[in-house]
């Protein structure tokens, strides 16, 4: 028989060993970082811890029982971390971008940084955890007890959690680092790791290959039932519990301390998603042999829980018994440790600090130094969650089946999956949704499952377990609402986890989310977006640094925060003093202390201090997701197009407008032209026929070179009137103007074409008076334009009794000329172009002339402020009338 | 571009296959297909049903310490991905 010393003075050795790898490592670190702690073998062996002593010797006692089952366990893990992409790299991303100290802290930061979920999931986390820690010491109780016969289990199981609470509170509240690492820890968690695989392996190979004769020889004459339990291994249950291991490797808050808070690099998620599954298979290769050949050695009353054990100690193997029992205290030392650093984190960080600053808060005289208010709220808590521990083993005297307190504590904390899954992919989920989808499934976690396992000794009799509450059928706690017939696990999964999620995903369709908790949610779910989870939030009020220095020194002790706010100053641009409280500073600092107290607690002082609404307008943009920013780019896109349309109209207008005149100058230059080959041609013919023709009669000659003259006269002044025209359109020409007596200047004109009305026979008739009213004009001008309209209605009227009225009238700022004959007149449809050049009206006879009087005359008119146009009488006959300012 | 977009195709593809072996793992090892392994007899003298398991379970391992490196690299160059665009 092992004696009791050599098993104590081992006990002692080894626990001196982690100590001293955790004292190295911890101090090593501090000076600078050891390389090979961020190995991923290091990672792995640190997620390891999954492998408690439930692992070590209940899986032992579960195959001896339930046969292949117990590979469940390790089944839904294995799926995790092969499917590491999906979800647990995202784990880590967010738990690094903002340094989650812990599950509730995740939980409550993705949901507005709520203090009310964090409380709630620390809560469910320690009512959880606790039996679990509970089980730890009865397993080492039990181990030691089985060596030292007769030993009290009571005060073993003290002594054990007294030296784990020391070690814990030695090596996990050593430092408030930033981010909550370990490093001493881990590395002693690492060793530990590798003890109990080696132990397993020990004590399995000495099964298979020395007890029995190989693995043939294990499961020879093994009747099925023993590999497949009794009833159908492959039911509900198989798919529940694989599903409930596979949450609890996400989910207990010791898992998520070693996976996502104490991870140190992205990269050792990647080598961890198959090692780990490959320690696991490497746990497990052996149980079964184990447990078969312990069937078949040990007497038929000894209890498969201790097989690993027992085994080689029926057989004198003392060594091999000693690596047993150190195997086992290892996973169990192993979990406890790390699950009281999570569970302290949680319970220090969201249920002491709040109210303990509060109260700092209320009494300002008493300006503690929180930083060491921090430190002691941990060791105590610490000290409380393995004192919960020892109490709930010592009240429960210790149930038999270990696996039942763990797989309780599995479905406990698979109660944060609906939540923290919800939270981190869909960012439609709500704070009110978490909390609800939590209460109701913690609730029922606790009524259908976890009281129950009291068997009817505390809160829930066996009266009630039997028949429900006050009778109430219906409400029987492993048969609720009537669903009977399944096993009471995978009752209380359905119900706990399947009300949970569905409150969460209802309540959060119902619910609105604020602001802090849409951002929150913006940047989990998309956390690879944002460039290293740079939230781009904060306070926007009128912090004071001196405040918020303080408070950081109370947190992360003086040198560390004088550090912090001298690189934030410098930043600024500041050498000396204090930066400036702006936003970036702001949240950095609240980085900084959520590294150290959690994000709802530093969340909550740094806005106290900083104070002001929490959220301002830019981070309201912030928040504008791609919907938005959709809508603003497809507004500024519809207000190009049109623009661009606006702009294409214009030019189309214009280009219509470009094309018409280009047009009217190619008419323009082919009129010019024609008039101007008319006259030429004559003039050249004559001159030709006057060079050939050296007998031309004098007479002919003369009146030829009569006609050359005539030509040239009419060509000289057709080019006049061009360049008349073209000067005056271009503005080119000055016109000097003078005060004029109107009705003067139109008797003149009409005096002028006397000769030629008189010899046309033509009637002219003056009406109104406009005696002695003034124009400002050009006084030859002028009378150019009248004769030229005069000269018009004699030379193109057709009408037997030809007649020409010259009316004049004004109005208060005009006075008009109307020049009416009886004549043609101008048909509407000519009305447009009369003012073209070169246009004749259509009752002009042939070579009357060149057609630019008119355009001439208007132009001469506008030029001088007045303007002549073509206007209709009632009765459809035209007339021209010139309009003259008045002065 | 024609080499990025490469890149970027062969990406998608690693990531799909592990989606692939994860789904192909977790039918191998969830009723109904498990119960194909429920049949009587044994290799090297180790129960068909415990054979089984073992087996999906180590090819699992074998399928993910391969795919791993390839995932991981995949990750380096490009912090933004379909995976981070959430369920809304």
């Amino acid at each position: 028989m092992l004696s009791v010393n050599i098993l104590l003075a081992a006990c002692l050795a080894y626990v001196f060993l982690l100590f001293t790898v955790a004292f190295i490592v911890d101090r090593r670190t501090r000076e600078r970082p050891i390389n090979w702690l961020h190995s991923p073998v290091i990672y792995t062996l640190s997620i390891s811890v999954y492998c408690t002593s439930w692992t070590f010797y209940g899986a032992v006692g579960s195959a001896a029982r339930n046969g292949l089952e117990f590979i469940t366990i390790y089944l839904g893990p294995t799926l995790v971390f092969v499917g590491w992409w999906w979800l647990l790299r995202k784990l880590v991303r967010i738990g690094r971008a903002h340094r989650i100290t812990s599950i509730a802290d995740l939980i409550s930061s993705r949901y507005g940084k709520s203090s009310s979920l964090a409380v709630l999931v620390t809560l469910i986390a320690v009512t959880a955890t606790t039996p679990y820690i509970a089980l730890q010491l009865q397993s080492v109780t039990r181990s030691y007890q089985v060596i030292a016969t007769g030993a009290d289990g009571v005060t073993t199981a003290f002594w054990v959690a007294a030296g784990m609470a020391l070690f814990t509170i030695l090596f996990g509240t050593r430092n408030l680092d930033a981010n909550e690492r370990h490093h001493g820890v881990v590395a002693a968690i690492a060793l530990e790791a590798i003890v109990k695989l080696l132990a397993l392996i020990a004590v399995g190979v000495y099964a298979t290959y020395f007890v029995a004769d190989g693995f043939a020889d294990v499961f020879a004459n093994v009747p099925n039932e023993v590999i497949q339990g009794s009833g159908d291994i492959f039911g509900p249950r198989w798919i529940i519990l694989t599903f409930l291991s596979a949450t609890a490797v996400i989910c207990l808050p010791r898992q998520f301390q070693v996976t996502v808070v104490e991870n140190i690099d992205e990269k050792q998620l990647a080598t961890a998603s198959w090692l780990f599954p490959l320690y696991l298979f490497g746990m497990t290769l052996f149980i079964m042999p184990i447990a078969l050949v312990g069937l078949k050695v040990m007497p038929a009353g000894a209890n498969p829980d201790l097989y690993v054990l027992t085994l080689p100690l029926a057989a004198e193997r003392n060594e091999l018994a000693l690596f047993a029992f150190l195997g086992g205290f290892s996973s169990a030392t192993s979990m406890v440790i790390v699950a009281a650093i999570a569970v302290s984190t949680m319970v220090s960080n969201h249920i002491v600090m709040p109210i303990a600053l509060r109260l700092l808060a209320a009494n300002q005289a008493v300006s503690g130094d929180v930083r060491n208010l921090l430190l002691i709220s941990r060791r105590v808590s610490i000290a409380v969650i393995l004192g919960l521990g020892f109490l709930y083993f010592y009240v429960s005297g210790g149930s038999e089946a270990l696996a039942a307190i763990g797989l309780i504590a599995f479905v406990g904390v698979a109660q944060f999956l609906p939540s923290l899954v919800g939270g981190i992919f869909w960012r439609g989920a709500t704070r009110i949704g978490a909390i609800a989808g939590l209460i109701a499934g913690a609730s029922l976690w606790a009524y259908t499952l976890f009281l129950p396992s009291f068997g009817g000794h505390f809160i829930l009799s066996s009266e009630v377990l039997a028949n429900g509450p006050w009778g109430l059928d219906i409400l029987r706690p492993q048969a609720l609402l009537g669903l009977t017939g399944l096993d009471p696990l995978v009752h209380a999964v359905v119900w706990s986890v399947g009300i949970n999620a569905l409150l969460f995903i209802v309540v959060s369709c119902f619910t609105q989310s604020d602001v802090l908790e849409r951002l929150q949610g913006t940047l989990f779910v998309d956390v690879y977006r944002s460039a290293g989870g740079a939230p781009t939030t904060q306070t926007s009020g009128t912090a004071e640094t001196e405040d918020l220095y303080i408070l950081a020194q109370r947190i992360l002790g003086s040198q560390p925060a004088r550090d912090l706010f001298d690189e934030m100053a410098l930043a600024q641009g500041i050498n000396r003093g204090l930066p400036h409280p702006t936003d970036s500073v702001i949240l950095r600092l609240e980085r900084e202390l959520a590294g150290s107290i959690g994000a709802a607690s530093a969340h909550a002082m740094v806005t106290r201090i900083a104070g002001g609404q929490t959220v301002g307008m830019s981070e309201l943009i912030d928040i504008a997701d791609e919907t938005q920013e959709l809508i603003e780019t497809s507004r500024q896109l519809a207000e190009k197009s049109a623009a661009l349309e606006r702009t294409a109209r214009q030019l189309r207008v214009v280009n219509e407008r470009l094309r018409t005149l280009d047009a009217q100058k190619d008419e323009f230059l082919s009129q010019v032209s024609h008039e101007l080959r008319t006259p030429m041609t004559s003039v050249r013919s004559f001159a030709e026929i006057l060079i050939e023709n050296k007998d031309t009669s004098p007479e002919t000659a003369s009146r030829f070179l009569s006609i050359i003259h005539d030509e040239s006269i009419r060509l000289t002044r057709l080019l006049d009137e061009i360049l008349d025209i073209s000067s005056l359109e271009a503005g080119r020409t000055e016109l000097i103007l003078d005060e004029v007596e109107t009705h003067t200047a139109v008797m003149r004109a009409i005096d002028t074409i006397a000769g030629i009305t008189h010899k046309a026979g033509v009637n002219v008739e003056i009406s109104g008076d406009i005696k002695g009213l003034k124009t400002k004009a050009n006084d030859d001008r002028l009378r150019q334009v009248l004769i030229n309209i005069l000269s018009n209605a004699v030379k193109y009227n057709t009408s037997e009794i030809p007649n020409i009225h010259v009316r004049t009238h004004s109005s208060e700022l005009y006075i008009y000329i109307d020049i009416i004959d009886n004549g043609g007149g101008v048909s509407r449809e000519e009305a447009s172009s009369v003012f073209e050049k070169f246009a004749r009206g259509s009752s002009a006879g042939s070579n009357q002339g060149a057609g630019l009087g008119l355009p001439i005359s208007r132009a001469i008119m506008r030029a001088m402020n007045g303007d002549l146009t073509l206007e209709f009488a009632s009765d459809g006959s035209s007339f021209f009338r010139i309009s003259l300012a008045k002065i | 571009m024609a080499g990025n977009s490469d890149l970027q195709l062969s990406r998608r593809k690693t990531r799909d296959k592990s989606v692939a072996l994860l789904i192909v793992g977790f039918i191998l090892m969830m009723p109904p297909i498990v119960r194909t392994s429920l049949f009587e007899g044994s290799i090297f003298g180790i129960p068909y049903t415990v054979f089984y398991m073992f087996t999906v379970w180590a090819l699992l391992i074998v399928g993910a310490a391969i795919m791993a490196p390839r995932l991981r690299d995949s990750d380096k160059s490009r912090e933004g991905d379909s995976t981070g665009q959430g369920l809304d």
